[in-house]
């Protein structure tokens, strides 16, 4: 890749050859006024011609961000410039899921004591690992007289981690097991949460005296506490279908949007309260997750859920049931648009195998609107959806009726009152057959 | 792309314009224009064909500043003062001059960046000086083409082919050309 003259340079090399040829041979000299200053610009602009190459490096601030986070991408021209390098012009290949600034991701800067650095802001805003294209970067020296387009060094991506709301749900899980977590259990023991104050007792420990009572009472009372429970919570992902219009962290959503943001937003809380969690994929886009504990398995959930948008092979029932063999103490929090008779049936099978199923409806509440003219009849489309939608009513009294409740996903306290209907009911006694 | 994309392309970019390039396109527009309108109010008369040619051709250097047009708009607007007007230097020969330089110079700029990128505000710094000497050239050439003429200089020959290496040499250089192999 060489300097070469712009048209600029062509320009005012040709104009002036045409008129200082003129002026000379027809003795005119106003062809000399029109040509002589342009022969002189030629002149400039050839004189000042660089004869380095540039050489840019591309770096980005941070290649992991949260949606809506931003970064910087930065262009640098390494090493010693020609002093002869005017302007550095870089121009972006946008994407649909990044915001620029400047909007329009192009940028010019003139090389001032030999570097100069140009920086574009880039904002997420989608969940997902993208690639950045390789920009344009243009070198011209003064006046514009010649250029060269440098090649940036190597691509770069973008991780962007669909966590970004808070979620908050009730200290309430239907089967509380093992003894670690932050839920209160319903047997008493060694915790946290105050259970009352009881006359001491052979066992129990010295530290667990509540002197100012035993004091008061003049006999020994110790204060007794519920044991910290945990639990295993399976975050049922459905990748089956994206439904909807996805326009990124600031417009609507998808349903495949809201289900990956409730993930990320469900695992976060519950790992946060010391619980176990695991991720169930109906396809085979991100394979899931096995069931652990900490931030490190948070991390590991967030960066298997940003392939989710990939298209890949569906499970049927029957794989599903096979694949993800699910404890029957287990919390199941199914995240679906529930349309599919896959994803119902294979509900239908956690309840039967004792699990606690709780589907969150992911399915965008303006879905009859959103139609694509080019494929879809204007009248016909809202009417199918509508008949759609009255289908998946009775789907969903069906499954209400075997005892799994369904919510539509409004981010936190979404799960507080089927959590808390969930806890009352696994405490009631039971008949069993 | 169809025809349709592009302009709506085309239209999007345009409404993105960054500041710098919106003035430097309007310069070419009034510059371009000055240099339409000047040969017109001088005494001789100007050729139809001129801003038949001239004025698309300055449309399309305001809208592709890096193209050939701008090279059509120089050549047409020099060749019909060339044509019809004497051979005399005077203020309505500078002001064309210097109009055509103008536009020269405001395309070159333009014809740098895209139109919607933003421009650092140095971006005009190593253009003042070779722009203000190439002006400035325009009536120091015509004064001294003037001063020439008035003086009657003899050997006519001698400056005519001397001017002729001179132009050549320029041209030359200024193409890039050498007198050895790389």
């Amino acid at each position: 890749m060489r300097w070469h003259p712009t048209h600029a340079q062509i320009r005012a090399i040709c104009a002036a050859a045409v008129l200082l040829g003129i002026a000379v041979l027809l003795r005119r000299p106003d062809a000399a006024v029109f040509g002589l200053p342009l022969a002189f610009l030629a002149v400039w602009g050839r004189y000042f011609r660089p004869r380095e190459r540039p050489e840019v490096h591309n770096e980005l601030d941070a290649d992991v961000l949260f949606e809506g986070q931003a970064t910087t991408y930065r262009l640098e021209v390494s090493g010693t410039v020609d002093p002869d390098i005017d302007l550095i012009v870089a121009a972006l290949p946008r994407s649909q899921w990044f915001q620029y600034d400047p909007p329009q991701a192009a940028i010019a800067e003139p090389v001032a004591h030999g570097a100069v650095t140009l920086e574009v802001g880039l904002r997420s805003k989608r969940w997902g690992l993208r690639a950045l294209e390789r920009p344009t970067v243009v070198a011209t020296s003064p006046i514009g007289a010649y250029r060269i387009q440098v090649t940036s060094t190597h691509p770069l991506a973008v991780t962007t981690l669909p966590l970004r709301e808070g979620f908050e749900a009730i200290d309430a899980v239907p089967r509380p097991a093992g003894l670690v977590g932050l839920h209160r259990s319903r047997r008493p023991g060694e915790g946290t949460e105050l259970a009352g104050v009881r006359p001491f007792r052979t066992g129990d420990r010295l530290r667990r005296i509540n002197w100012s009572v035993s004091a008061r009472t003049q006999e020994l009372h110790v204060t007794s506490t519920w044991s910290d429970r945990d639990t295993e919570v399976v975050i049922l992902l459905d990748t089956g279908g994206e439904i909807g219009v996805s326009e990124g962290i600031d417009g609507r959503s998808s349903s495949l949007d809201t289900a990956v943001r409730a993930a990320a937003s469900i695992a976060e809380h519950y790992l946060r309260n010391g619980d176990r969690v695991r991720l169930v994929d109906t396809g085979n886009l991100v394979r899931g997750v096995r069931s652990g504990s900490g931030r490190g398995h948070l991390r590991r959930i967030l960066d298997t859920l940003v392939h989710a948008d990939r298209k890949g092979r569906q499970q049927d029932e029957e794989q599903l049931a096979r694949r993800n063999r699910i404890r029957s103490d287990s919390l199941v929090l199914v995240l679906s648009p529930l349309l599919r008779q896959v994803m119902l049936g294979y509900i239908v099978t956690l309840v039967h195998s004792g699990c606690t199923v709780i589907a969150v409806d992911t399915l965008p509440p303006d879905v009859e609107s959103i139609i694509d003219l080019d494929e879809h009849d204007r009248r016909t489309w809202p009417l199918a959806w509508r008949v759609r939608l009255l289908e998946r009513r009775r789907d969903l009294d069906r499954l209400s009726d075997l005892g799994v409740p369904t919510v539509p996903w409004r981010g936190s306290g979404t799960l507080d009152e089927v959590l808390r209907d969930a806890a009352r009911l696994a405490a009631a006694p039971r008949m069993r057959s | 792309m169809s025809i349709a994309e592009r302009i709506t392309l085309w239209l999007a970019q345009m409404r993105a314009s960054g500041r710098a390039v919106v003035v430097a396109r309007l310069v070419i527009l009034v510059s371009g224009a000055v240099a339409l309108v000047v040969p017109t109010v001088q005494s001789w008369d100007q050729m139809d064909l001129v801003p038949v040619l001239a004025v698309p051709a300055l449309v399309a250097t305001v809208a592709l500043p890096d193209s050939l047009a701008g090279l059509v708009f120089l050549l047409v607007v020099s060749a019909g003062w060339l044509m019809r007007a004497p051979a005399e230097v005077g203020w309505g020969l500078a002001v064309t001059a210097i109009a055509l330089l103008v536009v020269h110079l405001a395309a070159a700029f333009t014809a740098q960046v895209p139109s919607y990128a933003r421009m650092h505000r140095d971006a005009l710094r190593r253009w003042w000086l070779p722009a203000a000497i190439a002006v400035l050239l325009v009536p120091v050439v015509a004064v001294s083409a003037a001063l020439v003429r008035g003086a009657d200089v003899p050997g006519s020959l001698l400056v005519t082919v001397g001017a002729l290496l001179l132009g050549t040499a320029i041209i030359w250089f200024a193409s890039g050309q050498r007198l050895r192999r790389d």
